[in-house]
């Protein structure tokens, strides 16, 4: 006795396009899960210049307003002075030079990062600040298109709103900021 | 590498650290101008002062290859003494002045009492002797400068603007110190920027640590502090 004699209906043959639309929604499922599941990194994203760069939002401690910088003699050429902010001095690095940009002069729009990196605390000079990104951790892993020359101080670029944003490498910023006179 | 340069800042932590234990212990530290900034030295370094325009010093002997001394004569003894402008990379090798700069003797004190292996530290000008309490002392972070002065620069000391306003024109600080790559961009730059934004806030912040920090809330300002036993050690090399 076949099973369509207790009122089972069979399913009905598919075409060749629902069966390519199936497997096509089970494809999107599945990466809207994996992607549910990928970490998201923040990135703070400001500019230099007219490029566009980012700092990972757990190395940025806070973004302050100009203030005074105090000049330290003997620095490398990187170091602008210190800064006192709420009673703790920070270095303060002008990363232009060691981008091949142009340093501007400060304006209303310039900003100092705080940031706290490994064991480091220090302040960099950024143009302006733009917003808070957040990004799939393995878009980091992007591939470095910039040149050669700059490319040692980026950790990776990605592609984001058509423009190009470079997360900075703080570890070879601060090694040749410590080792060049 | 960076690991080699290795130097903790507590920021926060560090300064709750000093507010809940003040120390209550002063130093005294004397304040001086090279090259258009100030400079602190500590007062228990410092044995006497001697102002070369009186006609008691006169200029004995040159500057060297890689020495970073030069004699004159005080009082009828040789004395030797550091330009602190040179030794600071902030002047561009001039010749020396005496006249109309000040000179600070140090040296190390012999249980008879006695001065042993003095030596001189040129200035350009005495700004003020003034207490300072150990609480308003920062570490400033040796991967700066190591390579360059070592540890001469062993830390900054806060200091109201008015410390420094009293004998001391703030406007006319370094003009030419932080320009060595050739660029308009210097510290100098800043201060007239030291205002509330009013553009630039970031913007779709989701976190309150990137609203912009409107108040500083302290006004004091960083003055690197020498140790002249560093240059005793280069001069004696001990």
């Amino acid at each position: 006795m076949s099973e369509f004699q207790f009122g089972l209906t069979a399913p009905e043959p598919q075409s060749e396009a629902e069966r390519l639309m199936l497997g096509l929604q089970k494809r999107t499922s599945a990466f809207q899960n994996e992607q549910d599941q990928e970490p998201l990194v923040s990135l703070l994203t400001f500019n230099l210049g007219d490029e566009w760069f980012a700092l990972l939002l757990d190395q940025v401690k806070l973004v302050s307003r100009l203030l005074e910088v105090a000049p330290v003699p003997g620095t490398s050429r990187y170091v602008l002075g210190v800064i006192n902010y709420k009673s703790t001095i920070y270095p303060l690095i002008d990363i232009h030079e060691l981008l091949s940009l142009e340093s501007q002069m400060p304006t209303r729009a310039s900003r100092f990062v705080i940031i706290n990196h490994n064991q480091y605390a220090f302040a960099i000079l950024v143009d302006s600040m733009t917003e808070v990104k957040e990004v799939r951790e393995r878009e980091l892993e992007g591939q470095i298109r910039s040149n050669k020359d700059i490319s040692h101080y980026i950790h990776s670029e990605l592609s984001l709103n058509e423009r190009l944003l470079g997360l900075l490498n703080l570890d070879a910023i601060l090694h040749t900021v410590a080792e060049v006179d | 590498m960076v690991e080699q340069h290795k130097w903790v800042t507590q920021g926060a932590e560090f300064n709750r650290h000093f507010e809940e234990r003040p120390s209550k212990q002063q130093v005294e530290v004397i304040l001086v101008k090279v090259a258009h900034q100030p400079f602190g030295l500590l007062m228990s370094q410092v044995y006497n002062i001697v102002r070369p325009d009186n006609g008691e010093v006169t200029l004995r002997q040159h500057h060297t290859k890689g020495q970073t001394w030069r004699e004159i004569e005080y009082r009828g003894e040789f004395l030797k003494i550091v330009e602190l402008d040179r030794i600071l990379y902030l002047s561009q090798g001039e010749p020396l002045e005496l006249e109309y700069r000040q000179i600070l003797l140090s040296g190390r004190i012999h249980p008879s009492g006695l001065m042993v292996e003095p030596f001189g530290v040129l200035c350009d000008e005495i700004l003020v002797i003034t207490s300072i309490s150990t609480d308003d002392l920062r570490p400033i972070p040796g991967w700066l400068f190591k390579k360059r002065l070592g540890k001469l620069i062993w830390g900054a000391a806060l200091l109201k603007p008015e410390v420094l306003v009293e004998k001391y024109d703030l406007q006319g600080l370094s003009d030419n110190v932080l320009d060595g790559k050739g660029s308009n961009l210097t510290h100098q730059n800043f201060p007239v920027f030291a205002t509330p934004p009013s553009v630039g806030q970031p913007k779709g912040s989701t976190t309150s640590l990137l609203h912009t920090a409107q108040s500083n809330q302290d006004e004091r300002r960083p003055v690197m502090l020498l140790d002249l036993e560093i240059l005793h050690r280069r001069i004696y090399n001990n």
